[in-house]
């Protein structure tokens, strides 16, 4: 399969015909599978190194909280990328919605107890700088690789602004917050959360006309635009859609801290990318699949957490983890190498 | 949607960037987009200065032009490679590459060191440039993984603690030491760098085929041109300059360390690029607006600050003057699709 | 019709830009009030890394609290976690013409030459909180980098590492977790830990994983380290509060807040209300005290006294002008003899003035640095 270039549909070159036609979500595809067998085989290797340790039902326990985060923002993302666009706002949308909801909720600053409309306002943040990013993307023209830088600023502007000058407000002992690492059938709740997320993106991408346009658009633009579809109308739904899921992982990673911090996002944004390529997304829009992000989050989940379980260097930490986003996407692209193809 | 509506769009972009064939309706569009970055830079100074006359009496743009200086670089080294249609997340990793490595050999090396370090990582920009170009791997996920080995280096050689340049010094110290016309050296290099690149693309074969691989990379290949090696020379030379930001962060601070002076110019140097009218598909880019485009991004701080927003809320401010800057800045076509 | 329709955007963003800023700027609180100071034009500036960490907070507090007791306008540099920030945000606030009386939390030891080259070009003083490189005094630079002042790192970290060996019976295991790799805040205090074991040769030190003052990366860590060590782990060392507040959530969070103690530097007041309600039958074993508005507003003060020429920084001691403050070492016995000062910061300033910056409990000058390594 061919990836974009900036001329018309018509100059594209064909595709080649050992490849199945693109159908959105196709589960049993060999890639796929690549991908299961790599996560499989990286758990494997790290029992092997840390056979004490690492299959412990603490440190995957662990694994999986440290997975739920990404997990969440991994849905919006993997569906703002699959039309062709970027949301680097993540860190910031996190901020403010996990600001915006502690400062409404008990805490230590005592400023406000809205109970459970704390969530809902934090969402609606996330909600407004979502279609924030999405009207100027589609109404201004900016291209949304610097809307959403622009709106991770706005984000973190208004986090450290709701947070002001006093002291740092906690959440209670004992209230909500011990909601995340508590265990149902085992497993902890922010990993359940994540799972509910996840299942839901997937059904969203394949049965609904939002996930259905959102392949489309990505496919090709003027194609769908041609067809009829409100190209417009769609990508600021799914700019809508990306900015909920990552105020949604703002509300969780406050309640995991267990305060309000306008950081809470930091780092979110390089894992979730990442985990979107190693999946297998197609950064030109149009292939991949909220699955694949997933597996791709575990990979690099599970990955950190056996880096540091084997005692190896902080330092080279980034260096793995950028040989293996490098390795995944050279397999994954290796058999479609042609002269005729073009890679931007 | 008739195919000729379909193939007559290419046509607005290279009509746009050369301004000679086109209706009159096209011409005030054109002219904004050749001074656009100069008139928003011009705008938002004028209005600091309204603001706080303070500021420009007492060398704000002096100041601006030092902070200026190494977005400038990475701006313009960012630019090249998103004229072929790609970009280059590594490059800011580089500059503070280029910082340590000529931090550690500025003493035992002395003058030869700088070429030494720049001789580096321009390898380092072509070997991210063949991956993209002969291994087929998308410029994003490579440059990102790339970006992470790059950060770990730097945290090896370094020992993950500050370097001191520890002698030699003085061969830099013209660099933010001398100004002309009350601005310093450091940004005079730029500004020459990017006057030299402006007639690299527009006057020289290689400028030109870059500038086509970037506007119809297909069309490019299909009329013969090295498409490949085009691009392997624009992230050599994305290289290159970071690595000229790198001694420059070594003229400014005389240290290199992962978290200190040059650590955190990728986003600005982006955002700088692109308010200086580059197109984030490819094939329109001109470097002397990237100049104004790098001085608006280094005004937003300190205007900012200068102006008296408060500390609190000046990450906000910076957000939406970007958002707005490259609102006006950019040069659209009537049905292009934006990405 | 397209032109017009482009036109109109365009006014429509720049309208919206220029909008701004003219509201946010009428709105500003900082800028210089018009009463008349004294005849010097002098305006204290402190620049902070960031406005979120709780100890740059306190210093942003300390400044305005000194600010108003003074009666002298007061600017704040928020670096952003940025030295490109911090430098071009202090360089603006000195070519505005006024005399300047700095005190500045450098975000990296690098910042201190470009800062006080820019000083001393504006007329202004200086004084650096924290990181400077090691062969950049302030005797060599002349009077304008005033002085360079810090409290003890080793002693923080042998101070807390004694604390917290102690509380584990002088047996155990313990991890660390230090703060940004490359400051020598982080460095010293770690440095200052290892020594301290040495005298306990039962207690092993496991692991030491960098958090970056950062609590959401303390919680990270500490669950990680858990992970990895399990029960093995008795006690959890820090080189700050912000990254110890992540570390007792990651306890808690594992259902182990009785077993495991902690040990940092700080005394933060959550850390504070810890102590008092005796979380975990004494999990807090160890701080240190030292406060972020004294460190601002001792800095600031001596900078003012140079700027108003009260004193001479060329005639002063080597030690008044490479200091080390001091540090107190705070158990769960004696911590609520410190907790008084959270409450009546106006009235240390007070304190402050009247004694000087060198003389003023509970943080009087302790000794000269530079800080030597054990």
């Amino acid at each position: 399969m061919t990836d974009k270039d900036t001329g018309t549909g018509l100059l594209e070159a064909a595709p080649s015909p050992s490849q199945p036609p693109l159908r959105a979500g196709r589960r049993f595809d060999v890639k796929n599978l690549g991908e299961v067998l790599a996560l499989i085989g990286l758990i494997a290797a790290f029992a092997a190194l840390n056979p004490a340790t690492f299959l412990s039902p603490e440190n995957l326990r662990t694994i999986l909280d440290h997975a739920s985060l990404p997990l969440i923002i991994g849905v919006g993302a993997t569906l703002v990328i699959l039309t062709g666009s970027i949301d680097l706002s993540v860190e910031g949308v996190m901020g403010a919605a996990g600001m915006t909801f502690v400062l409404l909720t008990a805490n230590s600053r005592g400023s406000a107890d809205f109970g459970p409309w704390a969530i809902v306002a934090g969402l609606a943040v996330g909600v407004g700088l979502g279609l924030l990013s999405g009207l100027v993307h589609t109404r201004l023209k900016v291209p949304s690789f610097i809307v959403t830088l622009g709106v991770w600023f706005v984000g973190l502007g208004i986090a450290t602004v709701l947070f002001g000058d006093q002291s740092i407000p906690f959440l209670p002992d004992g209230g909500i917050k011990a909601w995340p690492s508590t265990l149902t059938f085992g497993l902890p709740n922010s990993f359940l959360l994540a799972a509910a997320f996840v299942l839901a993106g997937m059904f969203v991408a394949r049965f609904t006309r939002l996930g259905r346009f959102a392949y489309a658009i990505g496919d090709s633009e003027e194609i769908s635009r041609g067809n009829g579809i409100p190209v417009l109308r769609y990508k600021l739904y799914v700019f809508i859609v990306a900015g909920g899921c990552s105020a949604a992982a703002g509300v969780l990673a406050a309640l995991k801290l267990g305060a309000g911090s306008a950081t809470v996002g930091v780092g979110t944004l390089f894992l979730t990318i990442a985990a979107v390529v190693i999946g297998g997304t197609s950064l030109g829009g149009g292939k991949g699949g909220i699955l694949r992000t997933a597996i791709g989050v575990l990979m690099l989940t599970v990955l950190n957490n056996g880096l540091i379980l084997s005692g190896v260097s902080p330092n080279i930490q980034s260096a793995v983890s950028g040989t293996v986003l490098i390795a995944a996407v050279l397999v994954a692209t290796w058999p479609h190498r042609s002269r005729l193809r073009i890679v931007k | 949607m008739s195919k000729k509506a379909l193939l007559e769009q290419p046509a607005a972009l290279p009509a746009a960037a050369d301004g000679k064939t086109k209706s009159a309706r096209r011409r005030p569009r054109n002219l904004w987009f050749t001074v656009g970055p100069f008139a928003v830079f011009l705008a938002l100074f004028a209005l600091v200065a309204i603001l706080r006359p303070a500021f420009l009496t007492g060398g704000g743009m002096a100041i601006l032009a030092v902070q200026a200086a190494t977005i400038l670089l990475v701006a313009l080294g960012q630019a090249m490679v998103l004229h072929v249609g790609s970009i280059d997340l590594s490059n800011a990793a580089i500059v503070i590459f280029a910082a340590i490595i000529l931090a550690q050999t500025l003493g035992p090396l002395g003058g030869i060191a700088p070429i030494v370090t720049l001789a580096l990582v321009t390898v380092i920009g072509a070997a991210n440039g063949f991956l993209v170009a002969f291994g087929q791997i998308p410029s994003f996920a490579l440059t990102l993984g790339t970006l992470g080995i790059l950060q770990a280096a730097s945290l090896v050689i370094s020992n993950a603690t500050t370097v001191y340049a520890t002698a030699n010094n003085q061969l830099l110290a013209p660099l933010f030491g001398t100004a002309l016309a009350g601005l310093p050296m450091a940004f005079w290099v730029g500004v020459v760098l990017a006057v030299g690149l402006w007639a690299f693309l527009r006057f020289t074969r290689a400028g030109e085929g870059m500038t086509a691989v970037g506007l119809n990379e297909t069309g490019a290949l299909f009329s013969g041109l090295r498409t490949r090696w085009f691009k392997v020379v624009a992230f050599a030379l994305s290289g290159l300059l970071a690595g000229v930001a790198g001694i420059l962060v070594i003229a400014q601070a005389g240290a290199a360390s992962s978290f200190g002076l040059g650590s955190d110019l990728l986003l600005p140097g982006i955002a700088a690029a692109i308010v200086g009218g580059t197109a984030i598909t490819g094939g329109i880019t001109n470097p002397i607006n990237i100049v104004f485009g790098a001085l608006t991004v280094a005004l937003v701080p300190i205007g900012a600050a200068a102006v008296g927003i408060t500390p609190q809320a000046q990450s906000l401010v910076y957000g939406l003057v970007i958002i707005a800057a490259v609102a006006l800045t950019m040069g659209r076509g009537h049905n292009e699709v934006v990405k | 019709m397209h032109l017009r329709k482009s036109i109109a955007r365009r006014v429509a963003a720049f309208g919206l830009v220029a909008g701004l800023l003219a509201t946010t700027a009428c709105s500003s609180t900082t800028a210089g009030s018009q009463q008349p100071i004294d005849k010097k034009d002098i305006v204290l500036v402190a620049s902070v890394i960031n406005t979120t960490n709780p100890y740059m907070a306190s210093m942003i507090e300390g400044a305005k609290a000194l600010s108003k007791k003074l009666d002298v306008p007061l600017e704040i540099v928020d670096s952003e976690g940025s030295s490109q920030t911090e430098i071009s945000k202090i360089q603006a606030i000195l070519a505005q013409g006024k005399k300047v009386a700095l005190m500045v939390n450098t975000v990296a030891s690098s910042d201190a030459p470009p800062i006080i080259n820019a000083v001393k070009a504006a007329g202004g003083y200086a004084t650096v909180w924290w990181n400077k490189p090691d062969n950049f005094e302030p005797w060599d630079q002349g009077d304008n980098f005033v002085a360079f002042q810090k409290h003890s790192g080793v002693e923080s970290g042998q101070c807390t590492a004694k604390a917290l060996a102690e509380s584990i019976g002088g047996k155990g295991n313990i991890v660390a977790l230090a703060g940004v790799l490359d400051s020598t805040t982080s460095q010293t205090r770690v440095a200052g830990l290892k020594d301290a074991l040495k005298a306990y040769p039962d207690v092993k030190l496991l692991d030491t994983r960098p958090a970056n003052w950062d609590p959401q990366l303390g919680l990270k860590e500490t669950q990680n380290l858990l992970a990895k060590y399990g029960e093995e782990v008795d006690g959890i060392w820090a080189a700050d509060d912000g990254m110890i507040i992540g570390a007792v959530q990651a306890v808690k969070d594992a259902g182990r807040i009785d077993d495991v103690k902690f040990a940092s530097d700080g005394l933060y007041p959550p850390v504070v209300d810890m102590m008092k309600d005796n979380m975990g039958n004494g999990a807090i074993a160890g701080e240190t005290f030292h406060r972020g508005f004294m460190a601002a507003a001792i800095g600031l003060y001596t900078s003012y006294l140079a700027a108003t020429g009260e004193i001479k920084p060329s005639e002063l001691p080597k030690e008044k002008r490479n200091s080390l403050f001091k540090l107190s070492c705070v158990t769960p016995d004696n911590f609520s003899e410190y907790t008084k000062f959270d409450g009546d910061i106006d009235g240390w300033m007070d304190d402050l003035i009247e004694n000087g910056p060198w003389e003023t409990d509970p943080v009087p000058l302790v000794s000269g640095g530079p800080e030597k390594l054990p």
